[in-house]
C-alpha cells in the first residue's frame, strides 16, 4: 500500500474537538508515534482515555512537558521527553530513532506545526518539514500533520500543503 | 621589498579567508540555529579580521608612535577571540551531548515500549 501524507487544517476555535476527531478517525490498529508540541503527555493520555481513543500501540514524543518545567518522577514506558519545541534537531533525532526501532507498519502524528511556528521562523520550519515529510515517505510511514487553519498563509504550511497527498479542513 | 609584497599578499589573503570564514560561520548558524552561542564563534572570526588589520598597521609601521598601544589591543583581541571560541565550542559540545542522550534514550524507550506491549499481550493470553 502507498504511504499517505495528510495535512489537517483545523479551525482555532474548534482545535481540540478537531484533533480528537482526527485521532478517532486516523488511529488504526498499527503502531503510532505521536509527536506533541502543545499538550503534555499526562494531559494527552487522560484525553485519549476520556474520548475512548486507543493508545496501547501509541508511542509519544513529548516536546512540551520538560519545557514548561513539569516534574517527571517516573517516566512512562511509552513516552520520550524531549527538551522543548525550540530544539528541532533533538525532535528530529527522537523521531528518527523512534521510527527506526519501532517494528511493523507505523503511523506518525505531528501535533502541531502551528506550535512549532511559534518557536521557529517559517524558513527553518519549512526545511524541517521538508526533511520530516520526505523521510516519512521514504520509510513508508503514513503521516498526519496537524496545523491551525489560521496559519494557512505561512510559508511552512504552504510547503506542507504542496508536499501532502491530502489536505483536509476541519471546522473552517 | 620582495618580502613585504609576499607578506602583504599573504596578509590580504588571510583577511579574505577570515571574511569568508565569518560568513560561512554565520550561514551555519542560520542553517541549524543549534545554539545562540555559535554566534560567539562567528564574532571570533570577525575579530580575527580586525586583528589581522591591526597586524598590517604595526607590521608596516603606519603608526609608529602607537605601536605599543596597537600591540596591547592586538593582545586583548587575541584573548577575547580565545574566550569566544571556548564559549561557542563549549556550547556546541553540550548540544551534541544532548543529541547523543536523546538518541540513546529514544532507542531505550522504544525497546521498553515494545517489551511492555509484549508482556501485556502475553498476560492477556
Amino acid at each position: 500500500m502507498m504511504v499517505v501524507i495528510k495535512l489537517y487544517l483545523i479551525a482555532p476555535e474548534k482545535y481540540f474537538e478537531g484533533v480528537m476527531r482526527v485521532l478517532k478517525k486516523e488511529i488504526k490498529n498499527t503502531n503510532t508515534i505521536f509527536v506533541t508540541t502543545n499538550k503534555p503527555y499526562g494531559h494527552l493520555i487522560n484525553t485519549f482515555k476520556k474520548h475512548g481513543i486507543p493508545h496501547n500501540k501509541t508511542f509519544f514524543i513529548d516536546c512540551i512537558s520538560k519545557y514548561v518545567g513539569e516534574k517527571i518522577e517516573q517516566e512512562p514506558e511509552n513516552c520520550l521527553f524531549v527538551e522543548g519545541p525550540q530544539n528541532l534537531t533533538a525532535i528530529g533525532i527522537a523521531i528518527n530513532e523512534s521510527v527506526k526501532h519501532l517494528p511493523g507498519k507505523k503511523t506518525m502524528f505531528l501535533d502541531s506545526l502551528s506550535t512549532l511556528l511559534i518557536y521557529h521562523d517559517s524558513n527553518t520550519l519549512s526545511k524541517f518539514s521538508n526533511f520530516f515529510i520526505n523521510k516519512m515517505r521514504v520509510l513508508d510511514i503514513d503521516t498526519i500533520v496537524l496545523a491551525l487553519e489560521s496559519d494557512i498563509n505561512k510559508e511552512a504550511i504552504k510547503l506542507i500543503q504542496s508536499l501532502a497527498d491530502e489536505v483536509k479542513k476541519y471546522g473552517g | 621589498m620582495a618580502v613585504d609584497i609576499t607578506t602583504t599578499i599573504i596578509g590580504i589573503f588571510s583577511i579574505i579567508g577570515s571574511v569568508v570564514a565569518s560568513y560561512l560561520s554565520y550561514i551555519i548558524y542560520k542553517y541549524n540555529r543549534l545554539a545562540k552561542a555559535w554566534l560567539a564563534v562567528t564574532a571570533a572570526f570577525v575579530l580575527i579580521i580586525f586583528r589581522r588589520g591591526l597586524g598590517f598597521v604595526t607590521e608596516f609601521g603606519f603608526l609608529p608612535e602607537a605601536r605599543s598601544t596597537l600591540k596591547f589591543i592586538e593582545g586583548i583581541l587575541l584573548l577575547v577571540i580565545s574566550v569566544l571560541y571556548i564559549w561557542g565550542f563549549w556550547s556546541m559540545k553540550k548540544n551534541f551531548e544532548k543529541f547523543e542522550v536523546v538518541e540513546k534514550r529514544a532507542k531505550e524507550k522504544i525497546e521498553l515500549f515494545i517489551r511492555s506491549k509484549r508482556s501485556k499481550a502475553n498476560y492477556r493470553k
